[in-house]
């Protein structure tokens, strides 16, 4: 699992889709999928801040 | 208290990079959630602002890393190939005095590599010349890295430019204008410190001979590209003009004996120069044609959080058109060059893997710091963080803040090593403290760009990067020795000029 997070390709791809599912929650709107965007974002920037 | 909970992500930012030592995405990793917490506990955003303003931090991470990726994939192309090495020799060729070759290839021609590239490339293209013409290392890294730093924020094809207008949201032309001023100040200053570097206040006097009808030129050239929207090659174009203006007064001085054949290799001077004429032709044709119906945006809905702060909605949000942002241009000279290559017989496809391997291996990481980065800007933005924060700070230093302004932009630059890095923390912030003074904001966003400009010198990525050029690995406290005090003259002389400029001459970019 660590090794998958401090590979930078997976983390930039994460973002990437992460990205486009919060376009997503708000274009249509929806808000829940917004929610699990921001949270999948901070997990991301966790993983980053702390391996 | 609002205040000091609106200072913690760049505290967190601050302390992760100097005093922890962090790397600079985990740092962004760091201060984009400390700025999460902040917003949802503090200014009362709730998950849907929260995706909404990281919507609209990932979108403009999105321009502006199409820009970086693009100009590092053509930079490759042209190294890989040998094309630099070309346009290098061919340099050396023309100029046998020692003083001008150092202040011309550290001061302009460095500044002209900025403008195609950026991102560490004339400090490691350049100070491995100079050393091998003969120059002290410390001295040759010294001058690089202050002698480009004026046209960082104009160059890699305007990525820094691009930015600090996008997180303003300020009319991109205008501070353009207002750039081009400060720039004048900024590559007046770092073309003398050069001279410094070379040979103390001795060679401050040959120097004026050369900086000053150079940087008048290079300047008149930029606010022409700046009126003709050409934002793509303002410091290309206007390095490119300085660099000639120069050598013509080289030329005059010492007259120097005729050059009877041009280096080549496989490759003519021509050939080199290739993809950086199909950008320039390219970038003069399509304003031309009027193709800016076909673009890509985002729309964002308008938002307010708990607190009352209201964000508008967006309907147009990180414009990218497909006819006038840098990448397609970029891309599309790197395929012209490829194709060229490919006639003259030097194309090989394990040449163009290790280019897309080094593209790859050279922005990954400062794609993950600009994503977190951006979105810790768009999220103090929109929770209302920047506001509270620029408006204490306007109380506090009153009139005296235009003084202290560009020591913001330098400190983004220190702290990140990224003028694009400066204007995402602190963009935003000088045109919030503008308008809590009631001055011109045009004027304080351009002068947050060119102070981060001049800042990159600073910049660790850029200091460990001219210490392995050099061979000085080890002795980057003594690089920092060297270019400190002529960065934060400049930054003074900046400061001075933004506090004329905007109490006495009562100067308006805002219309």
């Amino acid at each position: 699992m660590g090794k998958l997070f401090s590979n930078q390709k997976f983390i930039f791809l994460s973002i990437l889709i992460i990205f486009a599912g919060l376009y997503a929650s708000v274009l249509l709107p929806a808000p829940a999928l917004g929610t699990v965007g921001v949270i999948a974002f901070v997990l991301i920037a966790l993983t980053q801040a702390l391996l | 208290m609002l205040t000091i909970y609106s200072l913690l992500p760049l505290t967190a930012l601050l302390i992760s990079l100097l005093v922890v030592k962090y790397s600079a995405s985990k740092s962004g990793a760091l201060s984009i959630l400390v700025a999460i917490a902040c917003a949802f506990l503090f200014f009362g955003m709730d998950a849907y602002g929260l995706s909404i303003a990281l919507g609209k931090g990932l979108s403009l991470a999105v321009y502006v890393l199409l820009i970086i990726w693009s100009a590092v994939f053509l930079y490759h192309v042209v190294y890989e190939f040998g094309a630099i090495d070309v346009i290098n020799r061919n340099i050396v060729l023309f100029i046998k005095d020692p003083f001008v070759q150092f202040l011309i290839l550290s001061w302009l021609f460095a500044s002209i590599l900025q403008g195609i590239s950026g991102f560490g490339v004339p400090v490691i293209i350049v100070v491995p010349i100079l050393i091998h013409l003969g120059f002290d290392p410390l001295k040759s890294v010294a001058a690089v890295l202050l002698g480009h730093s004026w046209a960082v924020s104009f160059g890699s094809m305007g990525s820094s430019y691009f930015t600090i207008f996008l997180v303003t949201g300020l009319d991109q032309q205008r501070i353009g204008y207002a750039m081009v001023i400060f720039d004048c100040i900024a590559m007046l200053m770092t073309g003398l410190a050069v001279a410094f570097v070379y040979g103390g206040f001795l060679s401050l006097r040959k120097a004026l001979y050369y900086v000053v009808p150079s940087t008048i030129v290079t300047t008149a050239v930029m606010m022409f590209v700046v009126h003709m929207d050409l934002v793509s090659l303002v410091a290309l174009l206007g390095a490119l003009s300085g660099f000639v203006t120069m050598y013509a007064l080289y030329w005059l001085r010492e007259k120097p004996p005729k050059v009877e054949r041009l280096f080549r290799t496989e490759l003519s001077l021509v050939d080199a120069l290739l993809p950086y004429i199909v950008i320039i032709i390219l970038s003069l044709l399509f304003p031309l044609l009027h193709l800016d119906r076909f673009f890509l945006s985002f729309r964002f809905p308008e938002y307010t959080t708990a607190l009352g702060h209201f964000v508008k909605a967006e309907e147009a949000f990180s414009k990218i058109k497909w006819f006038g942002h840098p990448a397609p241009i970029s891309l599309f000279a790197a395929g012209v060059a490829l194709l060229r290559y490919k006639q003259i017989g030097i194309f090989t496809k394990e040449k163009l893997a290790d280019v897309k391997i080094q593209a790859v291996k050279k922005s990954i990481s400062t794609s993950i710091t600009l994503f977190f980065l951006i979105s810790m800007a768009l999220v103090m933005m929109d929770s209302g963080m920047t506001a509270t924060l620029a408006d204490t700070v306007a109380a506090i230093t009153g009139g005296v803040f235009p003084l202290v302004a560009p020591f913001f932009g330098v400190l983004g630059s220190f702290i990140t090593g990224s003028n694009t890095n400066s204007n995402v923390i602190f963009g935003k912030f000088q045109v919030s403290v503008a308008e809590s003074l009631q001055i011109d904001p045009y004027i304080m966003a351009a002068l947050q760009s060119i102070a981060g400009s001049v800042g990159v010198a600073l910049g660790p990525t850029n200091i460990l990067m001219g210490a392995s050029a050099s061979g000085l690995t080890g002795n980057e406290s003594g690089i920092y020795a060297k270019v400190l005090k002529p960065v934060l003259l400049t930054a003074t002389v900046l400061g001075l000029a933004n506090f004329l400029m905007l109490t006495m001459w009562h100067t308006h970019f805002g219309g």
